[in-house]
């Protein structure tokens, strides 16, 4: 206890000096007055700390009291709970009141190698997570990396966790927005807020769709099989590239069921955090695209965790299960699908949309009860894609964008639909075919009574009846139903007969169809014609139909128009066959690892996307765009709806459609089909892999540094080709955040409102630091956009060869893509681009085979100087004519040299 | 609905005018005459540049007009920040856009924030400075014979 001083009114308190002191520190022994003395109360039950006279009761806790100066409260070594701010003695402030403090103030290091790493400097918050952190740094980090860089994990990241990097993007690819004016905007035109705040709302719509889908997955799973479950792709992946976006976002390496659902309910709280940020009043447009990035990333995680309870829960098929020498030609492309495969005599049961359970356990129900071959399975959309891996005798029909193509030919006795990533009027289509439809998500009742609670007897009975629709929620029962009135009903396969003369015959040659038809078809002349009983040029329009429906929103005399076109392309549908390769699931190290000498070294031009959901302008075009892409040796993946139009690409030379053509390894010149919608993410997964395997740089809790990787060195770029849903949107988003830039179309390209620019004259934007000296360095405009919209399959696909050439490329490599460029900007457009001449740094970057051409181009197009074979004087950005020497010295990366677009990236200088 | 004679002094009034050729310019035969040719006799009458997106600059290289392969999202970029390179050092005071469908239009006109637009299509574009009505093709081609005949009277440039 301290002493009260003798009263002495000259004496101040030496804290505050204003006061009179009436006490002295027991610590540092200096002068306090009443305001500054801090009393503290030490209580511990411990015997040991027991002070004789102090405790009234061996029941209660010895109690001490000290008076401290505030400087001693701060620095004196207390521990939590044990020390605390002694009760007020004046009786006026009431019942004494208990601060409670959570701070962790322990110390959390991890020996690496010789180095003692402090956990609470890498990571922002490690309480709770310190041995995940630990296990993160021992099994993946290298003692050298470690020490390099400024190192920081974000473990359960947020959107603002990431947002150095969302902020390094964004300055150098502008948003641009292109939303409707609408009359309130005024003559200013919309606010750059609210268009963000639309397009961010677009995002996280999505990700709602796709992770209540996933949900629902998640918990079958856990009743059926437990938390204990073992979750992996298979027997390959290691823990360097189990599953790279969930490694990145969250941290974690699952393990088993339990695991992975942590990882989805932190997407789920990241997805409900956002959407309820888009509320909010004041908020900036930078700051909702940063979150639009995030939302963009979560899609692809609940893909993943769908990926991962798919094939390690359900049992689909994983390339992580073959022997990598096997991968070639496997999964072997000999599923025949289309509805021209389709055996019409048998009972014909089709699934529809983002239904997983229902197909799956159906097939187990035909199986079981001996049905296999007996019926025909049939999937349009991501359900066709999935049952492809659990059912090799499935058959996919058609992407989601066309499913009216099928459900109006009245071809499908039983139709099983679940979550649509598109608006689809169900009833209307099948009204008058006769096709029973059960619908089995919440999210898409269609407005049919809920039989769930009703006897399968009964709605089996009703449905065969005539009942033309019933909403069973138990997927269980829902897929016993399916199969049984699949066996009982019995009815003829066709649409009601469609009098496409008599409808013709309304048009009035508006053309408002013309107008809102994505690929502006001409529909007037053809409709006199067919008015008139002559069917062809309908016919042939009806190949680039994409059955949105948007013509008959605005027909003026009311055309069915689809429903014309459904029926003259009767015909066309009955013949469609085609030859599918099931997806694969993931893509594996040692496939990387091949990869990577390719990538580097100028085998390829690059590894490419092809993503599609369907509209676009004929059913023949992803597939040609396909053919264009793996002929140039690209590796080029695939997966949803658009390996379904590729599949139908058949080569009149070879005899064989372009899934029996291509391998399927993720090498050169190969086709690899992920599987369904879900399995997008097997390819992002793989882009952040060759960061993983190639660089050396961890996943776990490290997005940025993955990313940051994969922006500046990795020749990527993802074409979404059809991209009418909104889930495209989000994904453009996705991949665009881990720095991968996405080329957008054909119309529907158009209507994504938001765009990730950067000009190419905009010098200020192209800038790297260098990663060893930390100077700052003029780079070439590489990658120039990550979301961009072209109009034709050529605007793409040139776009497209622009976009994979990186600051970071080596010499091989960087002849490719300027070869590869003008190439493709040659054969579409019959003349050099404009802007090839910014990715040359020395002659030996031009393709040896037309190296003295090029010389000649630059010469006379660009101005620079050559001395025969060698580039003697460049242009700079700025226009300037320099020696080559001078000009790879203040512009582009050195070859081989580590660059980076984050300042704490910079290796640390000793 | 502006008239052909509006639109045309309008145009007059602008010296600095772009015009944007959409991929429909070459796929789509109005009922007279193929929509380029109209891109083309603008480009003449107006003395204005082409920036010929989709594939549309296959389409001028018999012509006489200029024009540059361009990108319709880089040029509303272009637009936004001053000059729309190659063609002009300045931006544009008035950008023409024929050869879009309505709602792409409509929204390649909302990029460009302010500048004075005038979209040649079928189908009526609220947030463009001009435009015709909803109408047939055939009508649409009335208005752009008319429009082009308008633009010759107003002397060209």
């Amino acid at each position: 206890m301290s002493e009260a001083l003798a009263t002495n009114e000259e004496r101040l308190c030496e804290f505050c000096k204003a006061n009179p002191a009436a006490k002295a520190c027991d610590v540092c022994g200096i002068a306090l007055c009443d305001i500054c003395a801090q009393e503290i109360a030490f209580e511990d039950m411990s015997p040991a700390y027991r002070v004789k006279g102090v405790s009234a009761s061996v029941m209660k806790a010895a109690v001490t009291k000290k008076t401290v100066c505030r400087k001693c409260m701060a620095e004196m070594d207390v521990d939590q709970g044990k020390a605390k701010a002694a009760p007020k003695e004046a009786e006026d402030l009431g019942p004494a009141l208990e601060a409670v403090s959570f701070k962790d103030t322990r110390k959390h290091t991890v020996r690496l190698g010789k180095t003692v790493l402090d956990i609470d400097a890498i990571v922002p918050d490690s309480r709770g997570i310190t041995d995940m952190i630990e296990e993160i740094i021992l099994n993946d980090w290298g003692e050298g990396r470690a020490t390099q860089f400024d190192l920081k994990l974000f473990p359960f990241a947020s959107w603002a966790d990431l947002n150095e990097w969302d902020e390094a993007l964004l300055t150098r690819h502008s948003p641009r927005y292109s939303t409707p004016v609408l009359p309130e905007d005024g003559k200013n035109g919309a606010s750059d807020e609210r268009r963000a705040r639309e397009s961010l709302i677009k995002t996280i719509k999505e990700c709602m769709t796709v992770y209540s889908t996933t949900r629902e997955l998640m918990n079958f799973a856990m009743k059926a099989l437990g938390p204990e479950k073992v979750i992996k792709y298979g027997k390959a992946p290691t823990f360097a590239d189990a599953h790279p976006i969930l490694a990145a976002l969250t941290g974690i390496y699952v393990k088993n069921l339990r695991d992975l659902e942590k990882v989805l309910v932190y997407g789920e709280s990241q997805v409900i955090e956002i959407a309820a940020a888009t509320r909010a009043p004041g908020e900036t447009a930078a700051r909702f695209e940063q979150m639009n990035f995030h939302a963009g990333s979560l899609i692809f995680l609940a893909m993943e965790i769908a990926e991962l309870l798919k094939i390690a829960c359900f049992g689909l098929i994983t390339a992580a299960d073959q022997d990598p020498k096997a991968l070639a030609d496997w999964p072997a492309a000999t599923n025949e699908s289309g509805a021209g495969n389709v055996n019409a005599s048998l009972p014909i049961l089709t699934f529809m949309g983002d239904a997983f359970l229902p197909p799956f356990l159906a097939v187990q129900e035909i199986i079981s009860r001996g049905l296999v071959g007996k019926i025909e399975v049939c999937g349009i959309g991501p359900a066709g894609d999935d049952i492809l891996r659990f059912y090799p005798k499935g058959r996919v029909l058609e992407t989601m964008v066309r499913a009216y193509r099928v459900l109006g030919s009245g071809m499908t006795d039983v139709l099983v639909i679940g979550d649509v990533c598109m608006k689809s009027d169900i009833m209307k289509t099948v009204a008058g075919t006769g096709t029973r439809v059960i619908a089995t998500s919440r999210k898409n009742s269609l407005g049919l009574p809920d039989r769930t609670r009703d006897l399968t007897d009964n709605v089996v009975k009703d449905l065969v009846a005539g009942t033309m629709g019933v909403l069973v929620l138990d997927p269980e029962k829902a897929a016993e139903i399916a199969v049984e009135v699949a066996v009982k009903l019995k009815r003829e396969k066709t649409a009601p007969f469609v009098d496409v003369a008599n409808l013709a015959s309304k048009c009035v040659s508006c053309d408002m169809c013309t107008a809102r038809c994505p690929n502006s078809i001409v529909l007037s002349g053809a409709m006199a014609k067919a008015a008139k009983g002559d069917m062809a040029e309908l016919k042939g329009l009806e190949e680039r139909c994409v059955y949105c429906g948007r013509c008959e929103e605005a027909c003026r005399p009311g055309i069915p128009i689809r429903q014309v076109f459904s029926a003259v392309g009767r015909d066309a549908l009955s013949n469609e066959k085609f030859i599918m390769r099931p997806g694969r699931g993931p893509v594996l190290e040692t496939e990387v690892r091949a990869q990577a000498f390719s990538l580097v070294f100028g085998n390829i031009p690059g590894m490419a996307a092809l993503i599609s959901c369907g509209d676009t302008t004929s059913r023949q075009e992803l597939g040609e765009m396909a053919r264009e892409m793996v002929s140039r040796n690209c590796i080029l993946f695939t997966a949803g709806c658009g390996a379904q139009d590729i599949a139908k690409n058949f080569s009149e030379k070879e005899k064989e459609f372009i899934f029996e053509e291509f391998g399927s390894a993720a090498l050169a010149r190969s086709l690899v089909n992920c599987g369904g919608c879900t399995s997008n993410v097997q390819i992002l997964d793989e882009f952040f892999k060759v960061a993983r395997l190639g660089g050396a740089v961890s996943s776990y809790a490290n997005y940025v540094e993955m990313a940051d990787y994969t922006y500046n060195r990795l020749n990527y770029v993802v074409v979404m080709w059809g991209v009418m849903p909104d889930r495209a949107y989000a994904m453009a988003t996705g991949y665009a955040r881990g720095g991968i830039p996405v080329v957008v179309g054909p119309t529907s390209g158009f209507e994504f409102d938001r765009y990730l620019l950067g000009s190419k004259h905009d010098k200020e934007r192209w800038w790297m630091w260098d990663g060893l000296d930390g100077r700052k360095r003029d780079v070439e405009p590489a990658p120039r956009h990550l979301i961009f919209p072209a109009e034709t399959k050529e605007e793409a696909l040139t776009m497209a060869m622009n976009l994979l050439t990186r600051p970071l490329d080596l010499r091989d490599g960087r002849a490719t893509h300027i070869e590869t460029y003008i190439d493709m900007f040659q054969k579409f457009y019959k003349k050099f681009p404009d802007d090839w001449q910014s990715f040359v740094r020395s002659e030996h970057e031009l393709p040896v085979m037309k190296r003295m051409k090029l010389l000649k181009v630059l010469r006379e197009q660009q101005g620079w100087e050559t001395d025969g074979p060698r580039i003697t004087k460049a242009r700079g950005t700025d226009g300037k004519l320099v020696d080559i020497e001078e000009y790879n010295k203040v512009y582009g990366i050195e070859q081989g040299r580590y660059a980076t677009r984050i300042q704490r990236l910079i290796t640390k200088q000793k | 609905m502006n008239s052909a004679k509006e639109i045309a002094q309008s145009l007059a009034a602008n010296p600095n005018i772009l015009i944007m050729a959409g991929d429909l310019c070459s796929t789509l035969t109005l009922p007279e005459r193929p929509l380029i040719d109209y891109a083309v006799a603008l480009s003449e009458k107006l003395k204005a540049p082409i920036a010929a997106t989709g594939n549309t600059a296959i389409h001028l290289d018999d012509t006489k007009v200029t024009f540059a392969k361009m990108w319709a999202a880089e040029v509303i970029d272009y637009i936004r920040e001053g000059a729309v390179k190659p063609l002009t050092d300045k931006a544009p005071e008035c950008v023409v856009l024929i050869g879009y469908q309505p709602y792409v239009a409509e929204r390649l006109v909302a990029g460009m924030n302010g500048t004075k637009s005038l979209v040649l299509c079928n189908s009526h574009i609220p947030g463009a400075t001009m435009s015709y009505p909803d109408c047939s093709l055939g009508e649409f081609e009335t208005h752009l014979k008319s429009l082009i005949n308008e633009i010759s009277q107003e002397g060209g440039k």
